[in-house]
């Protein structure tokens, strides 16, 4: 067999890239990247300075003017109650931005101490602690979301509980299996055998590697966060009407399509998924099924 | 040639060799058996938690069960309330659910005023049928575009399919339901905006049939761009396989080497991803569901949780947490059929 002289030849070693073409090759998507970056900034800006600049009382309505269609004036349109829909929508991603940053960076930390304390602790815990993951991940999100907003009904804290509640299990399991394949490591070991304490070798060696993973994580997390929200709200079991986030700007947008006004609900629609595809963009390569 | 053809491997397949068909349903079975007892402790965990959260919810409900009532009951009627509610710790109210359950008891819906065995019973038929039409069509849906994508790679389709998959993927499905509704419905005009059937109507298959296009429409749409992302990936790959080639090589005609060489080695990546999938796509479904009106148990689910119903709230969590479950089960129970190199055991 082995002196058969048609089989293909197999070197010892693998043939190592060129390095020059593999350096010079373009990251996923730069440009794509860098206009999901610009719109992003856009939309923060958005969300900041409008309520600032436009100084108006979300409270006060305006039957006068009624719901008007895009114009000069108002270029997202006024709503049923004539309140100018740039101004809310600047209101609502406002909130839904803080909800969902609240939410998601809860979610990473529980995620964080979950998965740590699992690969540090090991044994029982950690069995014990996937068992916990799996369970929460074969429930549907939303399911769990809508219970917890059944008892503990409509605010923001509710919002970042279950966004936080539901969300940590992706979290634990990277940071668990980061820590694992760690130990394996040659570095690690000879470390280990210098005789650098755990806490030494895990600031030295664990902690930059977990930041890069956890700030990817967090920026998957924000845009699932920002549907929940809106979700939730929609559903009627999140933030009160009067607090206009863009889940409760849907919410009047689609009773507002009944009478012909479409504006008033593709301003918010157009604001979520603007702000979606944005920060997934500014994720875009390293989302690969990381999420769902 | 053609028995050779037909006693080929499916492309990438390795033979397994030592195992018989019948060792292998054997282990289907047992894997269906271990999800099955997985599941038992999960429903127990998910129904304390909604006794719980209903025990330390803040508020008060008498008040929730009377609704605009509340501030005309008297003192007497308000006590017969509280007495019907009961006044009891939660873990007996749990208790008393548990054991009524297996027998069908699972207590009184105090939003809908039924059984809630009789509500449950009424609503998840409808769930089920949006759900299973919703994904055939998704998945009939994704196979063509995917195959369409992957045989022209660099055509105009493929690269419009690409953004445009991805766009639809960060709408959420509430959206394209409400999206859905406002263009073909409230904007042509072509298909009835909500229901079951029209009012008063009574419910045929005509009626129910044309009611149900939107909502089908909508739940589609919304799985349809990670199942065509994940088969049009997955389909790529397999025209590339030597296997493919040799097929090709050997004369079977383009439209047999598609169906039975390349789409189910692209199904088996798709489906081993449909399993953890389902728990969006039923929670997909209580969105469009509560945007149609549609009388599913979804939006059950949802007029439960707006009324504080505790009971029809853990009924229908547990119920649609069981429709994600076995749906991932039935998605492995596949894979284990089509690709044999999966190995039962290790699911």
């Amino acid at each position: 067999m082995r002196s058969d002289p048609y089989a293909p030849a197999r070197p010892a070693i693998r043939p190592r890239p060129v390095g020059v073409i593999t350096a010079a090759r373009p990251r996923a998507l730069p440009a794509g990247r860098v206009v999901a970056a610009a719109g992003l900034v856009v939309l923060v800006l958005y969300a900041l300075l409008v309520p600032v600049l436009v100084p108006v009382d979300l409270d006060r309505v305006d039957y006068a003017t009624g719901p008007t269609p895009p114009s000069l004036a108002h270029p997202f349109g006024t709503d049923l109650a004539g309140r100018d829909l740039l101004v809310r929508g600047a209101h609502g991603l406002r909130v839904s931005l803080v909800a969902a940053l609240a939410g998601a960076t809860g979610a990473v930390v529980l995620g964080y101490l979950v998965g740590a304390a699992c690969a540090l602790v090991g044994g029982r815990l950690d069995r014990w602690g996937m068992r916990v993951v799996d369970g929460v991940n074969a429930v549907p999100h939303l399911l769990l979301g809508i219970v917890v907003a059944a008892a503990l009904r409509g605010s923001l804290l509710t919002i970042v509980l279950v966004v936080a509640a539901t969300h940590w299990t992706q979290t634990a399991r990277l940071v668990r299996a980061e820590l694992l394949a760690l130990g394996t490591r040659d570095f690690y070991r000879a470390a280990v055998s210098l005789g650098l304490t755990r806490r030494q070798v895990l600031r030295h060696h664990a902690a930059p590697r977990l930041a890069a993973q956890l700030a990817v994580a967090l920026g998957l997390l924000v845009p699932h966060a920002v549907w929940h929200e809106s979700t939730l709200t929609f559903l009627g079991l999140g933030l009160p009407p009067h607090q206009p986030s863009l889940g409760a700007l849907l919410d009047l947008g689609q009773q507002a399509l009944l009478s012909g006004a479409w504006w008033t609900l593709a301003a918010p629609a157009g604001l979520l998924v603007a702000v979606t595809l944005c920060l997934a963009g500014c994720l875009a390569g390293r989302t690969e099924d990381h999420h769902g | 040639m053609t028995t050779l053809q037909d006693a080929a491997p499916p492309p990438g397949a390795r033979t397994t060799g030592s195992r018989t068909t019948g060792s292998r349903a054997s282990a289907a079975l047992r894997l269906a058996g271990r999800r099955l007892a997985w599941a038992l402790p999960l429903v127990v965990v998910i129904s304390l938690a909604v006794f719980a959260l209903a025990a330390v919810s803040p508020t008060d409900a008498a008040a929730s069960f009377l609704g605009a009532r509340d501030e005309f009951a008297g003192a007497a009627a308000r006590q017969g309330v509280e007495g019907l509610l009961g006044d009891r710790h939660w873990l007996a109210s749990w208790w008393e659910w548990v054991v009524g359950a297996p027998g069908g008891d699972l207590g009184w819906s105090t939003s809908v005023r039924a059984d809630v065995g009789a509500v449950v019973a009424a609503r998840l038929p409808w769930t089920l049928l949006l759900m299973v039409l919703g994904l055939a069509l998704a998945a009939v849906l994704g196979v063509v575009l995917a195959l369409v994508a992957a045989l022209r790679p660099h055509g105009v389709l493929a690269r419009v399919l690409a953004g445009g998959l991805w766009a639809l993927s960060a709408v959420p499905s509430f959206l394209v339901a409400t999206t859905l509704m406002a263009v073909l419905s409230l904007g042509l005009g072509w298909l009835p905006a909500g229901g079951l059937t029209d009012p008063g109507a009574p419910v045929t298959a005509a009626q129910v049939g044309r009611h149900l296009v939107l909502p089908v429409l909508a739940v589609a749409l919304s799985q349809l761009p990670w199942i065509a992302l994940h088969l049009h990936r997955a389909t790529t790959d397999q025209l590339r396989t030597t296997s493919t080639e040799a097929a090709r090589l050997r004369g079977v005609p383009e439209r047999r080497v598609l169906a039975r060489h390349v789409l189910p080695g692209a199904a088996v990546p798709t489906l081993a991803i449909a399993g953890a999938r389902l728990p969006e796509v039923v929670a997909g479904s209580v969105l469009v569901e509560q945007v149609f009106g549609w009388p599913g148990l979804g939006q059950g689910l949802v007029q439960a949780a707006l009324a504080q119903d505790f009971a029809l709230l853990a009924a229908a969590t547990v119920l649609l947490t069981g429709v994600a479950l076995l749906g991932g089960l039935l998605a492995d129970l596949a894979l284990v059929r089509i690709d044999p190199r999966t190995d039962p055991d290790a699911l």
